[in-house]
C-alpha cells in the first residue's frame, strides 16, 4: 500500500504499533522527504484485525518542517497515549493523540533535554513507562526518567555507535549492543554500566532484545559469526551465555519480541522474515522474501494479535498475519468449566434419583423441607402477636 | 496481636518494595481467607440443618444428618478442591495466572449464592444441591489455593521468606474467625426476634420456620470477600518481575532453554554440573537424594490435615461431649448454632490466630523445623492429656480445663505443623521438581483432609449404639477418638526428622543442587544417619 502509484509518497522510514483502550491498535509511520513534492510525514492508520490490514486513509497526519528533517526512529509510551519521534536534525519531539478514532489529532512537544543531541539510533520506553532511552549514531547513550526527563545515565562514550537497545521486562536493566560488535548492560537505578556480554573474537553482538516472560529471565542477542547469524541467549542472573542456534537464513536486520514473551522474531536483510517459539526456540512461521530483496528496518508484534509489522524504505509497510497454533480464548475455557460443570450436575442428578437410600430420611422418600410446624392458632407466641393489633385500652 | 502485625512489618522493612509486600499481603490473604470461610462455615450449619431436614416427630433427640450424609456434606468440598487444583494447575501453564484468577473466583461467587440458595420442594433435593455446590465451590478454592501461594513467592525474599508465607497463610485463621464471628451476629438476631421454647419442651416449635435462612445466609455471605479478592486482583499491576529469578528458578529455566539450543562448549566441571543436575523425578538418583525428604513433607502434611480438620469439622461435638454445649434437647434450633460458633468463635480467638501469628513473628528466629516438631509435640501432649483422664474432664467443674487445653492444641498446630508444611515443600527441593513435590504434599494434605472429615465422625460416637446419634452406627467414643488423633500426632513428630531445616538458606543451597562432591554427599548421609540414631533413645 506504501507504493499507491497515484499519489507518490516518501518511503517510509520507521513505525511502531500504538495500544489502544478496548483492545484497539493503531499504526504510525514515519516517511521521509522524497523531493520537493512529499514532505516528511507522520501518519497514523487503523488496524483492522478481521482483514489483517491498515486502514487505506490515514486517520490523522503530521507534516514534518523541512528543517526538522526526516523521521529516524519512533518510541511509543506503554500507554498508548504519545510518543517519540527521533528526527535527523538531531533532535527528538514528543507527539500526543488526541481525540477518538474517528476524530484523532497529533500534537507536538518540544523536550528540551533532546534537543540538538544529535541523531538517535534507538529510542526506547520501558516496559512500565517510567523511563525513556536513547542510543545515538555517534555512541551517546542517556537514560532518563519519564515524564519528568530526570536525567539517570549521560554516556557520552558508551559504545563507538549505537546499534540496538532493549529494556529488561522489570526495567532494571538495559542492554545496548555497538557497531563493533560489542554489547553492555546498564544497571538503570544506579545509572551505571554493569556488564559486558561474553563474545569470541569472530562474533559481532548485533541485535538484543530481553525475554518478555517472566519465568524466562533471558536475553535474546543476534550475534554474528562471520557470514553466519545466530541467536544467543544469556542467562540475566550470571550474564553467561547458555548457548546459540541458527534460525534465519541470511544476516539479521532487526529483531523483536512478542507482549507475552511467547515468541522472537527475526528480520533479514534480504527481506525474510521468521517467528521462533521461545520455548522450544523452534520456528513456526517463516515468510521468504516478505520485502523482497530489501532490509527490513523495522519489525514488531501486535500488542493483541498473532500479527507482525514490517517496513522497509522499498515496500513501505506490511502487516502480516501469522501461521502459529492459536491461543486458548477466555471463553473456550469457561465453555471447558461450563461442560464440567453440567457434566457433573447430570451426574448428580442421576445419583439424586437413585440414591433414597443414601440420603436416609427418617420420613421416607417425601420428607417435606421443612418441619411441620403446630397450627398457628394454638401457638402463645402467636396469639401475643396478634393482640398487638388488638383494640388498645384507651 | 497488633504488636505481632508492628512485627511482620518490621520484618517486611528489610525488602526494598514494602509497599508492594504489605498489598501482596492483604490480596494473597484475601484468598486464604475466603477459602477458610468457605471451607469451615459448614461446620457451624450442619446441626441445624439436621435439625430442620431430619425432624422425626416423637424422636427424644432433635433431628441430625445421618453418618454418611453429614460427611457428603462437611467433605465434598475437599473431592472438589482435590479436583480444582489439578484443574487449574493445568490452565495456569496454558493461559497465565491473571485470567485464572478471575475463573475460581468467580467460580467461589456463584457456588457460595447456589449453596444458598439449594433449592427443591424435598429435604432430598435441598440436601443433594447443597452437595452439588459445595463441590464446585472446592473446586473454585482447588484453583485460588495454590494461586494464592503463586502471588506471596512473587514478592518474598530470602530473609523474610518463612515469615512473609506465613502471614499470608494466617489469613486462614482470620477466615475461620469471621465465620465464627458472623454466625454469632445471625443468630443472636434471629433468636431476639425470633424466639422459641427449647426441644423437650416443643419439638416441633423449637425450629422456627425462619431458622432455614440462617444457614442460607451464612452460607452465602461467604461470596462477599471471593468479591473483594476478585475486585482487588483485578486492580492489580501485571506483575512485571522475572519470577524466575525472585523464586530462584533461573536454573531449572537455564536449563530448560539449553536443551533447545547449541550448547557452548564448556569447560569440565560445567558438564560435571550438566551430569549431575539430569536425573528425572521418580528417579533412583531422586529417590537416594530426596525421597525421604518427599516422604517427610507428604506424611507431615497428610498427618497433620488428619488431626487439624477433624478437630476444626468436628469440635462442636466435642464439646457437647464434655458438656461445654448443652444436650442439645435443652436448646432450640437458634440457640444451638449461637452455641456452636461462640464456642468456635472462642476457640479461633484464643488459640487458633495467635497462633499463626507466632509463627509468623518467629519462623525466620528459630527455625520450620524446630517449630514442627515442637507444635507435633504439644500436640501430642494436649491431645493425651485429654483422652487419657477423659472421664477426668466430663465432670461439669472440669470443663473449662479441657477447653484451655483443647485450645492449646490448636494453638500449636498453628504454632507448628499447620503453617510449616506448607512453608518447607516449597523450598527444600530442586527447582525443576519444586512445583511437582509441592503439589504431591499438598494433595498428600487434601488427602488427610478428607480422612479426617470422613473418619472421625465416625470414630467419635458413643460406644453404647442407643446412645449414639440417629443413624450412627456404634463408635469407639470420643476419648479413644482423641487417643487416636494423638497417635497421628506421634507419627507426624517423627515424620519431621526426614525433613532438613531450610531457615536462612537459598533454595539452591537447601536442595543441593550444587552439590557436586560425591564425598559432600556421603557426608550428608552420614550425618542424616546419625540424627536418626539420635531419636533412638527417645523411643
Amino acid at each position: 500500500m506504501g507504493n499507491d502509484a497515484g499519489s507518490p509518497q516518501g518511503p517510509v522510514t520507521c513505525g511502531s504499533w500504538i495500544r489502544r483502550p478496548e483492545n484497539l491498535n493503531l499504526v504510525v509511520l514515519g516517511r521521509s522527504r522524497r523531493g520537493n513534492s512529499c514532505p516528511s510525514l507522520l501518519e497514523i492508520f487503523s488496524f483492522d484485525p478481521k482483514t489483517t490490514s491498515l486502514s487505506t486513509c490515514p486517520l490523522t497526519t503530521y507534516v514534518l518542517e523541512a528543517e526538522e528533517g526526516d523521521p529516524v526512529a519512533i518510541a511509543v509510551h506503554p500507554s498508548g497515549d504519545d510518543f517519540v519521534c527521533a528526527l535527523s536534525n538531531g533532535s527528538c519531539k514528543l507527539f500526543e493523540l488526541y481525540g477518538r478514532e474517528t476524530n484523532m489529532k497529533l500534537l507536538a512537544k518540544e523536550l528540551a533535554p533532546l534537543q540538538g543531541i544529535g541523531p538517535q539510533k534507538c529510542i526506547a520506553f520501558s516496559v512500565d513507562g517510567s523511563k525513556f532511552a536513547a542510543g545515538g549514531l555517534d555512541g551517546h547513550l542517556r537514560i532518563m526518567e519519564w515524564p519528568s526527563m530526570r536525567v539517570i545515565l549521560d554516556e557520552p562514550r558508551a559504545h563507538k555507535s549505537v546499534r540496538d537497545m532493549d529494556f529488561s521486562l522489570d526495567s532494571e536493566f538495559l542492554a545496548s549492543t555497538s557497531t563493533d560488535g560489542s554489547a553492555r548492560i546498564w544497571k538503570i537505578e544506579d545509572g551505571v554500566p554493569l556488564t559486558t556480554l561474553s563474545r569470541n573474537s569472530d562474533e559481532k553482538i548485533e541485535l538484543c532484545r530481553f525475554s518478555m516472560d517472566g519465568t524466562k529471565p533471558f536475553l535474546f542477542c543476534s550475534v554474528q559469526k562471520g557470514d553466519t547469524s545466530v541467536t544467543a541467549v544469556y542467562e540475566i542472573s550470571t550474564w553467561n551465555k547458555i548457548g546459540h542456534k541458527r534460525l534465519i537464513r541470511k544476516s539479521a536486520s532487526v529483531m523483536s519480541i512478542s507482549h507475552d514473551g511467547k515468541y522472537l522474531s527475526l528480520g533479514s536483510k534480504d527481506g525474510d522474515i521468521c517467528v521462533v517459539e521461545v520455548k522450544k526456540m523452534q520456528i513456526y512461521h517463516y515468510s521468504k522474501r516478505l520485502h523482497l530483496g530489501t532490509n527490513i528496518a523495522y519489525l514488531e508484534f501486535c500488542p493483541g494479535e498473532r500479527v507482525l509489522l514490517t517496513t522497509s524504505v522499498e515496500w513501505g509497510a506490511l502487516v502480516t498475519k501469522l501461521t502459529v497454533p492459536k491461543d486458548w480464548k477466555e471463553w473456550q475455557i469457561y465453555l471447558v468449566l461450563l461442560g464440567l460443570f453440567l457434566a457433573s450436575a447430570v451426574a448428580f442428578y442421576i445419583f439424586f434419583e437413585n440414591s433414597d437410600s443414601f440420603w436416609n430420611f427418617p420420613m421416607g422418600k417425601d420428607q417435606p423441607a421443612r418441619p411441620r410446624f403446630k397450627p398457628v392458632l394454638k401457638d402463645p407466641q402467636s396469639y401475643d402477636d396478634q393482640n398487638i393489633w388488638g383494640p388498645v385500652d384507651m | 496481636m497488633a504488636r505481632e502485625q508492628i512485627q511482620v512489618l518490621n520484618a517486611l522493612d528489610v525488602a526494598k518494595t514494602q509497599w508492594y509486600h504489605f498489598t501482596a499481603i492483604i490480596i494473597a490473604g484475601m484468598g486464604f481467607f475466603t477459602d477458610a470461610y468457605d471451607l469451615f462455615c459448614i461446620s457451624l450449619v450442619t446441626k441445624l440443618l439436621g435439625r430442620i431436614y431430619y425432624h422425626v416427630d416423637g424422636a427424644a433427640k432433635p433431628g441430625t444428618l445421618p453418618p454418611n450424609v453429614s460427611a457428603a456434606v462437611n467433605g465434598v468440598a475437599f473431592c472438589g478442591t482435590l479436583s480444582g487444583q489439578l484443574f487449574f494447575g493445568w490452565l495456569g501453564d496454558k493461559m497465565g495466572r491473571k485470567k485464572v484468577y478471575g475463573m475460581t473466583l468467580m467460580l467461589m461467587v456463584i457456588c457460595s449464592i447456589g449453596s444458598g440458595l439449594s433449592f427443591g420442594h424435598s429435604a432430598k433435593s435441598v440436601i443433594a444441591t447443597l452437595c452439588f455446590f459445595r463441590f464446585w465451590l472446592g473446586f473454585g478454592i482447588g484453583g485460588d489455593y495454590p494461586l494464592s501461594a503463586t502471588i506471596m513467592s512473587e514478592y518474598s525474599n530470602k530473609k523474610t521468606r518463612g515469615a512473609f508465607i506465613a502471614a499470608v497463610f494466617a489469613m486462614q485463621g482470620f477466615g475461620i474467625l469471621a465465620g465464627g464471628i458472623f454466625a454469632i451476629i445471625i443468630s443472636v438476631a434471629f433468636k431476639e426476634r425470633f424466639d422459641a421454647p427449647p426441644y423437650e419442651l416443643d419439638p416441633a416449635g423449637s425450629t422456627v420456620a425462619q431458622a432455614d435462612y440462617i444457614w442460607r445466609i451464612i452460607v452465602m455471605v461467604g461470596a462477599l470477600p471471593a468479591a473483594l479478592t476478585y475486585y482487588w486482583r483485578m486492580k492489580m499491576p501485571e506483575t512485571a518481575r522475572y519470577t524466575a529469578l525472585v523464586a530462584k528458578n533461573t536454573k531449572q529455566a537455564a536449563a530448560d532453554m539449553s536443551k533447545v539450543l547449541q550448547v557452548e562448549i564448556q569447560a569440565e566441571p560445567q558438564k560435571e554440573e550438566q551430569k549431575a543436575n539430569s536425573y528425572g523425578l521418580f528417579s533412583k538418583e531422586f529417590l537416594r537424594r530426596h525421597g525421604l525428604h518427599l516422604l517427610g513433607t507428604a506424611s507431615t502434611w497428610f498427618l497433620l490435615d488428619i488431626a487439624f480438620y477433624s478437630q476444626n469439622l468436628f469440635q462442636k461435638d466435642i464439646f457437647s461431649a464434655i458438656g461445654w454445649i448443652p444436650p442439645a434437647k435443652t436448646m432450640n434450633a437458634i440457640e444451638e448454632v449461637y452455641r456452636i460458633a461462640r464456642a468456635q468463635t472462642l476457640i479461633a480467638l484464643c488459640s487458633t490466630v495467635p497462633g499463626y501469628w507466632f509463627t509468623v513473628a518467629l519462623i525466620d528466629k528459630i527455625g520450620r523445623f524446630a517449630i514442627q516438631l515442637m507444635g507435633f509435640f504439644f500436640m501430642t501432649v494436649f491431645m493425651f492429656a485429654l483422652a487419657i483422664p477423659y472421664d477426668h474432664w466430663t465432670h461439669k467443674d472440669n470443663r473449662i480445663g479441657f477447653v484451655v487445653i483443647y485450645s492449646l492444641t490448636f494453638f500449636f498446630a498453628n504454632f507448628g505443623p499447620n503453617a510449616t508444611t506448607f512453608v518447607v515443600p516449597a523450598e527444600i527441593f530442586p527447582a525443576r521438581f519444586r512445583s511437582t513435590c509441592h503439589g504431591i504434599s499438598s494433595a498428600s494434605g487434601k488427602l488427610g483432609a478428607i480422612v479426617g472429615a470422613f473418619g472421625f465422625l465416625y470414630l467419635a460416637q458413643n460406644k453404647d449404639k442407643s446412645k449414639a446419634d440417629a443413624g450412627y452406627p456404634a463408635g469407639i467414643g470420643v476419648k479413644n477418638a482423641l487417643i487416636v488423633l494423638g497417635v497421628v500426632n506421634i507419627l507426624g513428630f517423627f515424620f519431621t526428622f526426614l525433613v532438613p531445616e531450610a531457615n536462612g538458606k537459598s533454595l539452591e543451597e537447601m536442595s543441593g543442587e550444587n552439590d557436586e562432591d560425591v564425598g559432600t554427599q556421603e557426608e550428608s548421609e552420614q550425618s542424616h544417619s546419625h540424627n536418626n540414631n539420635r531419636t533412638v533413645p527417645y523411643v
